[in-house]
């Protein structure tokens, strides 16, 4: 039971993690209709600039570590943001219209060319970063397994459901959650009535890649190791998770990342950890054979 | 008359303003884009890892691309020497100026090249007048006409190539390369093309094709040309099997399912190390012959 107990926290941490990056893809994918494969590059590309962030800031956190926290937070996420904006404008707003095999080549082309430009301008080794946040503290005080849980993943699910609140607030009570929701639902009849799509599109993915980039600052933190390679596997889990909880429904998303890191955990702990992707996949599979349209997604309704 | 020309150069300058805010906007976004990637550098050391920068690099890059931008800009409002003149200074300057860096050296070529290309185009537009772009539809129709023999011409030059004086081992291999990846891309062609399902973990059945040659060779000791319809068969057992669930789903979701599965076989080969011996590969495949002869990369 508290080896369980162990493993559900260590699973919400990650769950919380991919949840962060799935909300990118499930936005994106609400609003135009395409899966952008370079966001698990974002994410890498928001790792890559908090740990360059910290390495400025020097081993003490420039004498505060809540401080340096939210200087590296809110540094990356501007940064990152830029990168989201640039990616958009630059490979996907020329092909809008185009088909839909077009746009997601060129997402899988970005993909590979973000990974290649932070490979060879940051070099191909892993990166490791001294633990800033250590620590943590002993929930159950049982002498053959206690269970406990480290500040850093206090930290994580504080930040992710704090985000969460704060983007529910967004997308439900602002203008532009307005817009991005008409957006959503028809993006013709959105300009008609006024709706700046091109503006509104770019939000979204300025909004994608910040959350990315909060993910990336606490897996760089959280692993405290990073490389150029790691946007892959966490941008298909992170889709996954998307997928999982119904494309295009944000909740969902946020849910399926729960559960993608509930399944990877408790699989790990209790199984085998090299076939621990295989397990995620087999149940996205599986869950995608009996509702295929994900948990909490909508039916999706073919115009003929 | 006066007052005529005034207002041209007023034009003039609200375009040159306008051309100038463009530049300094993606100059900007460039900027911010290089600033902790390019100009900052994490770099690994055996003491652990230390932050270098690389201004001179970045500074140069954001001004290539301002005056690039800037000469674009100014094409396209109706005036094509910035453009032309101001790549052949960046090529030049790439050629001649030691810049700090290849990939300079490259956004130098690439970019003056480009800016090369568009001045020229428009000059030539402005000269011969709007129907310039009438061509290019004829040369596309006269292009469709002979294709079939541009093909039959490429299969003979394909059949010749290894009889070629300059065919050496490089060349065979990247031809063998490129005909291995004709032959992916019809298979793709067959599931993406024709019936317009977006299979993303195609490599997989690559992966399950070479595996099974591989381990029946090997293991039941079969010669190539009995485990090469075995192998295919294996495949096509294995896209049956598949085939069953994931074609109940459409769009994105077989998209992700299909990558998936893709991702497992991967991490299945690479972790099942008894029977496929792991991330060290199968080594000692026998080579394939034909009616006796070895097909080696040499004389025996």
């Amino acid at each position: 039971m508290d080896y369980f107990l162990q493993q559900l926290i260590n699973g919400l941490t990650l769950g919380a993690i991919y949840g962060l990056i799935a909300i990118g893809y499930t936005m994106v994918y609400g609003i135009i209709g395409m899966i952008n494969f370079a966001h698990g590059e974002i994410f890498m590309i928001g790792a890559f600039i908090s740990l360059i962030a910290f390495l400025i800031l020097g081993p003490s956190g420039g004498g505060s570590v809540v401080l340096a926290l939210m200087v590296v937070l809110l540094v990356s996420m501007l940064l990152t943001a830029v990168y989201g904006w640039a990616l958009e404008r630059v490979a996907y707003r020329p092909l809008r219209g185009s088909p839909r095999l077009a746009a997601l080549i060129s997402a899988i082309g970005m993909s590979i060319f973000l990974q290649n430009y932070v490979q060879l301008s940051q070099g191909a080794r892993v990166k490791a970063l001294q633990p800033v946040i250590t620590g943590g503290m002993t929930l159950i005080e049982d002498p053959k397994f206690p269970v406990a849980i480290s500040y850093m993943q206090v930290i994580i699910i504080v930040v992710t459901i704090v985000l969460m609140a704060g983007f529910w607030l967004l997308i439900t009570r602002t203008a532009l959650g307005r817009a991005q929701r008409a957006c959503e639902q028809d993006r013709t009849m959105a300009a008609l009535v006024g709706v700046d799509v091109d503006r509104t599109v770019s939000l979204t993915f300025v909004l994608g890649a910040m959350l990315a980039a909060v993910a990336g600052m606490m897996v760089t933190l959280y692993y405290g190791v990073i490389d150029f390679y790691i946007g892959f596997l966490a941008g298909i889990k992170a889709f996954t998770a998307a997928v999982l909880g119904g494309i295009g429904s944000i909740p969902g998303a946020m849910m399926g990342g729960v559960l993608i890191g509930l399944i990877e955990a408790l699989w790990s702990g209790y199984f085998s950890i090299e076939y621990k992707d295989v397990a995620a996949f087999s149940i996205l599979v599986l869950v995608l054979i009996f509702r295929p349209t994900g948990l909490l997604g909508q039916p999706e309704v073919e115009k003929v | 008359m006066t007052s005529a020309t005034a207002a041209a150069s007023d034009d003039d300058r609200a375009g040159l303003v306008r051309a100038l805010r463009e530049a300094g906007l993606t100059a900007a976004v460039a900027a911010a884009l290089m600033l902790p990637l390019i100009g900052l550098h994490a770099a690994s050391q055996s003491t652990g890892i230390v932050i270098r920068t690389r201004w001179p690099e970045m500074l140069i890059a954001v001004a290539l691309i301002f005056g690039g931008r800037l000469a674009l800009a100014l094409e396209r409002g109706g005036s094509p020497w910035p453009a032309l003149i101001g790549g052949a200074v960046a090529i030049a300057a790439a050629l001649l100026v030691p810049l700090p860096g290849e990939a300079l050296v490259g956004l130098a070529l690439i970019g003056g090249g480009v800016l090369c290309v568009r001045g020229a185009f428009s000059l030539a537009r402005d000269w011969r007048g709007e129907a310039a772009a009438a061509p290019a539809a004829h040369l596309a129709k006269d292009f469709a006409r002979y294709l079939p023999w541009l093909g039959a011409a490429m299969i003979v030059f394909a059949v010749a190539l290894p009889l070629m004086p300059f065919a050496d081992r490089r060349l065979l291999d990247l031809a063998t390369l490129v005909v291995a990846y004709v032959m992916l891309g019809w298979g793709l062609n067959i599931v993406v093309g024709l019936a317009g399902l977006l299979d993303l973990g195609f490599v997989a059945f690559y992966a399950v094709g070479a595996y099974s040659f591989a381990l029946v060779a090997l293991n039941f000791d079969m010669g190539f040309w009995i485990c090469l319809p075995i192998a295919g068969a294996l495949a096509a057992l294995f896209g049956l099997v598949l085939g069953f669930p994931v074609l109940r789903l459409r769009g994105d979701y077989l998209a992700i399912v299909t990558l998936g599965f893709g991702e497992m076989v991967r991490i299945v080969l690479i972790n099942w190390v008894d029977f496929t011996h792991g991330p060290d590969g199968i080594s000692g495949i026998p080579k394939p012959t034909l009616f006796g002869l070895h097909l080696t990369r040499r004389a025996p």
